[in-house]
């Protein structure tokens, strides 16, 4: 398999606080790969490394094969685009002009603006300033400026904060477009968990600085389990029933609950009738990306 | 590099503030010279009777276009800060600075790039400023040694000052990376202005007082304004001034090539 993108166990240290430790990752080529991660996990810290904005402490990675420390490094950058948590940009200028500004810096023609601007929903905005743009119009802008340049890898960060339900899905459109039609592969990190799901084609599961797991979006099908969700009363009666029955399960709130281990319906409503836990609701369900990554980072009480 | 260059003089030729600052340095000659102007009709219109008993040397006393050339030297550091720094400082700000990593520009030639486009301002202000102060000036107040060769020597000898302040301007800003920066490097002539009575210190030391007074690039600058003609250590006070660009661009570049950006 062809990687865009791998790192070897690569560490950044601030003073006494490791934000990356011997984080490994691989990014196929032409995929969409999914960083999941909690805040501080130190997904923008990696993707900030990769982008040349930091520099590791130690370890490394390539980039298109080539190394970090190599002096090629700089040339296939010129083959990425990313937006690295706020967008950046010029507020005084307007959108094209904002985009004009990095065709200089790329020494390229302007010609294929228009279509940018018209590709992220930017097209009529005109002359007016991007410091009067919404937050979801510079997020577009953002990503627009990542576009500019014809990349062949995209780095997005938190890309779709800020943009409304509408925006999201246009979002999400453009960025399955852009990978199916263009080839791009796409590194995105997203706090959007759900709408990770409908992207990615690969995961990257980030803890405390380090990769706890990769897998295709197929193995992540094949491992999420089946679930009995459940609404009580009382979850901590509930899991007083379930630990007495040897079952796997995960508390969300005071009402709802997973519960993983197959058992049979009827014992479980009678023994939590026993403790006064009234059952309002039942139904069975797949495990989600969210529910997955909980249990990866230890969110699951009863193992 | 060049693609750079282009990046950041849009961004320079662009924005409304070089233009402002722009259109200061040529109103500050054109009101020196009117002042100049309402000054000498001044002292020509008062009648003889009033002038009995005072000993005046009328044509000494007259302004001519010649120290107008000098009046905005000193300043100049400001104002070449207000337009070049807060380019610097805002690429930070609005952390467009990142568009150009990105995409694979080297610090060392984004680095460059700003110093190349902050000595452009430099040259431009300061031409600016010669060419209104000696066409308004000449025309109206006229010279009375000016083109001398001391004078153009004199005039000359500012430039490796103003490129080592500037120089000094984009060290700070791209260091410090934020407006404190910009504030320290606007205010960095005034700061050491002030603090130059420390000289008096070096009293018992005349050579080390004079070695100071040619390295710190203020204080160079008062003692070129000050002098009669070309300062007698003239190559050895141009060599300084390149010194500190040379070290000051490298020390930059050193700096930015280490740092961690947002």
């Amino acid at each position: 398999m062809d990687y865009i993108l791998q790192t070897q166990k690569l560490c950044k240290q601030y003073g006494k606080f490791k934000a990356l430790n011997e984080l490994t990752i691989n990014v196929p080529k032409g995929s969409i790969y999914g960083m999941v991660g909690r805040n501080g996990a130190g997904k923008t810290t990696l993707i900030r490394i990769i982008t040349g904005l930091n520099n590791a402490t130690s370890g490394e990675f390539s980039l298109f094969g080539v190394k970090n420390n190599d002096g090629k490094i700089l040339e296939v950058r010129r083959k990425t685009g990313a937006v690295v948590e706020t967008p950046s940009l010029h507020p005084e200028m307007s959108a094209k002009d904002n985009l004009i500004q990095q065709t200089k810096a790329l020494g390229i023609s302007d010609e294929k603006l228009d279509d940018i601007l018209k590709l992220v929903g930017l097209a009529n905005t005109g002359k007016k300033k991007a410091k009067n743009f919404s937050l979801g119009m510079r997020q577009r802008l953002g990503i627009a400026f990542s576009l500019v340049g014809d990349p062949e890898f995209l780095i997005l960060d938190e890309p779709i904060n800020g943009l409304d339900p509408q925006g999201i899905i246009e979002v999400r459109e453009m960025l399955m477009r852009l990978n199916k039609e263009k080839g791009i592969t796409i590194l995105i990190s997203s706090h959007i968990l759900d709408e990770l799901a409908r992207l990615a084609t690969h995961y990257g599961f980030i803890e405390q600085g380090h990769v706890i797991k990769e897998m295709s979006a197929e193995e992540l099908e094949k491992a999420c389990r089946t679930a009995l969700h459940v609404n009580v009363n009382n979850t901590a009666m509930l899991s007083e029933v379930l630990d007495g029955m040897g079952a796997e399960y995960r508390v969300y709130s005071v009402n709802e609950a997973d519960i993983f281990t197959p058992m049979q319906v009827t014992p479980l409503v009678l023994a939590l009738n026993e403790k006064n836990c009234f059952v309002n609701s039942m139904s069975e369900r797949h495990e989600s990306l969210e529910s997955y990554f909980m249990g990866l980072v230890g969110g699951v009480r009863n193992v | 590099m060049f693609n750079l260059l282009a990046e950041n003089y849009r961004r320079l030729f662009k924005g409304k503030r070089f233009y402002i600052v722009l259109a200061v340095i040529v109103g500050v000659a054109v009101l020196f010279t009117l002042l100049y102007y309402f000054l000498n009709s001044l002292m020509t219109g008062i009648p003889a009777n009033e002038l009995e008993g005072v000993e005046v040397q009328v044509e000494n006393s007259k302004l001519y276009a010649d120290s107008l050339l000098f009046t905005l030297k000193s300043d100049m550091p400001l104002l070449i800060g207000i337009t070049a720094g807060m380019l610097i400082v805002q690429d930070f700000r609005n952390n467009t600075i990142r568009n150009k990593i990105i995409i694979g520009h080297s610090r060392t030639n984004i680095y460059l790039c700003t110093f190349i486009v902050s000595q452009t301002v430099m040259l431009i202000y300061e031409a600016a400023y010669f060419v209104t102060a000696a066409l308004v000036g000449g025309i109206v107040l006229g010279f009375d040694k000016f083109p001398s060769g001391d004078m153009v020597g004199q005039l000359l000898m500012t430039l490796p000052v103003q490129m080592a302040l500037t120089s000094i301007i984009v060290f700070f800003c791209n260091t410090m990376k934020n407006i404190g920066g910009f504030v320290l490097s606007i205010t960095m002539t005034y700061i050491v202005g002030i603090f130059s009575i420390a000289l008096g210190l070096l009293n018992k030391f005349p050579k080390a007082q004079e070695l100071v007074g040619e390295i710190v690039p203020t204080l160079q600058m008062n003692m070129i304004l000050s002098s009669d003609g070309v300062p007698e250590h003239a190559a050895r006070m141009i060599v300084f001034m390149i010194a500190i660009t040379v070290v000051s661009t490298i020390s930059g570049i050193f700096l930015f090539r280490r740092s961690d950006l947002k």
